[in-house]
């Protein structure tokens, strides 16, 4: 018997019990769909995260006091701006080295309040980070040195604040302090929960002095390649470890920080991934259940089908062709759906999905698998069956 | 144009020779045509008269045996039956019910192995072959009539009877081609797509036949073919198994307890106990 005519049959078997063969697909259909939409919530939510950092800008150090993870304990800065000049002396280029000092604080514009991340830095932060103006003007070098009381506000910041109204020269309140703000970036979303667009960037001298402080919480080092991230890097370790004998500074490079993500993220997709791989495995039991049970009812036809020349062979890839094309019709169809699923999480709310081409094709693959797993031991059971005992079945 | 001499004798040679029909003869490639050359080469090998399979019998059957253990009890359903059916015979194997005829149609149909004894089904000595050789056997040498039709009930009485086809890997469109002429064979030209369910059980056991019939078998098996029919129907099946047998040489052996349908067989094999009991042989 030819291939082609064993297709044929086995579509012909399964058009004729169309209910129940539905009713199998399903469970395959479930299964598939539920591995595409998993794997693509799971590598959206990495590409997202991964595309937030490297939104950043790049090749970016973070120089941190204590150590950096989870469960390590938060640890006082004892860095204040002479380590800055300390560690733009280790890098050699002093606009490539920035900082940050941190502080929540409420702003005011007339009746208008917001709380707002206010951040210290100096005119080097365009150089390090991808933060770009969509008004006004950056801090400048002159700001820093004389203390100037100016802010660049997030666009959140001065949707909220300002409305409609171009803030740009304007006076806003912060922390009871009146400020002139001169310039105002453009939406660049969030990192890692960290709301960019509503912080308000004032020069690091004038932070220090609102705030009361003289540490400061981080150094940020734009290395001129990746190639110089690493070599930089240990640079400035050595540098402050040398300085402040016995304390510990931690310098974490994107590259690291995606690195991490990555693998954390890798592997919720490939829990997602194996959940939903059992429901597939659960609908791989239910094709052998119906395939068992379609043997059995048909246990005359194949005792005819062998009476009239049809080989353990020819009944074997029947049955067998008919599990697998259960399985990957159901497959296509799951992946169809798992595909609109994919999409329509992606327009209708938050969660990313982005859909990969080996979720589909092991999706498939697997279904296929799971036919020819299943279908075996039915299709075998009918290739065994003696014709003599088959033809008398009721 | 000159035939070069070493060509002509191939066949030139033997041929004044050889006496015609002899079976050793080869005849390779088709004669060539020399268009008129002049040069004959030599005497025509003569029309191929189909080889008349002359002491080849349908079945051969030598002290056969069959038992089946049954919870650890052996029952022998067959106990030694030797018989020979030759090409074109009409026999009828007749019996009380127990007797083993079921048996020994199973046998004879290569549905079953023989437990001692030898089988030689057109020749070829059953066990010899493997499950695939018997598959092989059942369908270009023997067609099957069964009681209760057997047809597959979802499928049109044209497809029905070309499946025996299908597991001889002939193409769709021959076998459609070869299913209709054996439906017109039997008298249903005007059913070939209709389900079993919407024919009549005499139309029904027709298409049966028509099945049994399409592979251009040896023999046609058929087990109880009136058993389910009333008597109209059973003569008309039973008219159609005659006709076949006489105009196209078909051996027909039919397993019946009704005396009449033995009645219109040639041979009669009593079976009683697993033995032959009585066998009237073929008359001359």
């Amino acid at each position: 018997m030819k291939g082609a005519e064993a297709l044929r049959m086995a579509l012909e078997a399964l058009r004729v019990n169309r209910l129940r063969s539905a009713l199998t697909m399903f469970g395959v259909v479930i299964g598939v769909s539920a591995v595409v939409v998993l794997v693509a919530i799971g590598t959206g939510a990495k590409e997202a995260i991964e595309g937030e950092i490297a939104g950043l800008g790049s090749n970016i150090i973070l120089v941190v006091p204590g150590q950096v993870g989870l469960g390590a304990a938060p640890t006082q800065s004892r860095l204040d701006l002479g380590d800055v000049a300390f560690v733009r002396r280790v890098v050699g280029d002093p606009g490539k080295v920035t900082v940050a000092v941190n502080s929540g604080e409420s702003v005011r514009v007339g009746r208008n309040e917001v709380f707002a991340t206010i951040t210290g830095t100096d005119e080097n932060l365009p150089n390090i980070f991808e933060r770009p103006l969509r008004r006004g003007r950056y801090l400048s070098a002159t700001d820093v040195d004389t203390r100037r009381r100016v802010a660049v506000l997030g666009s959140e910041v001065a949707d909220k604040l300002f409305g409609d109204v171009d803030p740009i020269g304007r006076q806003a309140t912060i922390a009871g302090v009146r400020f002139r703000v001169v310039g105002l970036y453009e939406p660049v979303g969030a990192t890692f929960g960290v709301a960019r667009d509503q912080e308000v960037h004032i020069p690091v001298t004038t932070a220090q002095r609102l705030v009361g402080l003289s540490r400061i919480n981080g150094i940020a080092v734009g290395a001129s390649g990746p190639d110089e991230i690493e070599p930089l890097r240990q640079r400035v370790l050595q540098g402050l470890s040398g300085r402040y004998p016995g304390e510990r500074f931690s310098a974490v490079t994107q590259t690291q920080l995606l690195g991490t993500i990555g693998s954390v993220l890798g592997m919720l997709t490939g829990v997602l991934a194996a959940i939903a791989g059992i429901s597939l495995l659960v609908g791989g039991v239910g094709v052998s259940n119906i395939m068992l049970v379609s043997v059995r009812e048909r246990t005359r036809e194949i005792g005819l089908r062998k009476a009239l020349g049809a080989r353990g062979g020819d009944v074997l890839r029947q049955f067998l062709i008919e599990a697998v094309l259960l399985t990957t019709i159901g497959g296509v169809l799951g992946i169809l759906l798992g595909v609109g699923g994919s999409l329509l999480i992606e327009a209708l709310s938050p969660v990313p999905a982005a859909i990969t081409w080996w979720s589909i094709a092991l999706a498939f693959g697997v279904s296929a698998a799971v036919g020819v797993f299943f279908g075996v031991a039915p299709a075998r059971r009918a290739a065994a069956l003696d014709p003599v005992i088959a033809l008398r079945a009721e | 144009m000159t035939v070069p001499e070493g060509t002509a004798p191939a066949t030139g040679a033997a041929g004044p020779g050889a006496a015609p029909g002899t079976p050793a003869r080869r005849a390779p490639a088709p004669v060539r045509d020399d268009g008129g050359a002049g040069v004959s080469p030599g005497p025509p090998a003569g029309p191929a008269t189909p080889q008349r399979a002359d002491g080849v019998a349908a079945f051969e059957a030598v002290d056969l045996a069959r038992s089946y253990r049954l919870e650890g009890v052996t029952v022998d359903a067959l106990r030694g039956v030797s018989l020979r059916i030759e090409p074109g015979e009409f026999v009828a194997i007749v019996g009380p019910s127990g007797s083993g005829k079921s048996t020994l149609m199973h046998l004879l149909g290569c549905l079953d192995r023989p437990t001692a004894g030898t089988l030689r089904v057109n020749g070829v000595d059953v066990s010899t072959l493997d499950d695939g050789g018997l598959a092989e056997l059942r369908n270009r040498v023997v067609g099957f009539v069964f009681q209760s039709f057997h047809l597959l009930g979802r499928t049109s009485a044209l497809d029905n009877v070309a499946l025996p086809l299908v597991y001889r890997g002939v193409g769709r469109a021959e076998r459609r081609e070869r299913a209709r002429a054996a439906l017109e064979a039997v008298g249903l030209a005007h059913r070939l797509d209709h389900r079993p369910s919407q024919m009549s059980g005499g139309e029904q056991q027709r298409v049966a036949i028509a099945r049994a019939l399409v592979g251009d078998p040896k023999v046609v098996l058929a087990d109880e073919p009136t058993g389910n029919l009333d008597t109209r129907n059973g003569e008309e099946v039973m008219g159609i198994l005659s006709r076949l047998n006489a105009d196209a040489g078909v051996a027909v052996v039919l397993v019946t307890h009704e005396p009449e349908v033995a009645g219109r067989a040639r041979r009669r094999i009593n079976v009683r106990d697993g033995r032959v009991d009585a066998d009237t042989g073929e008359p001359r």
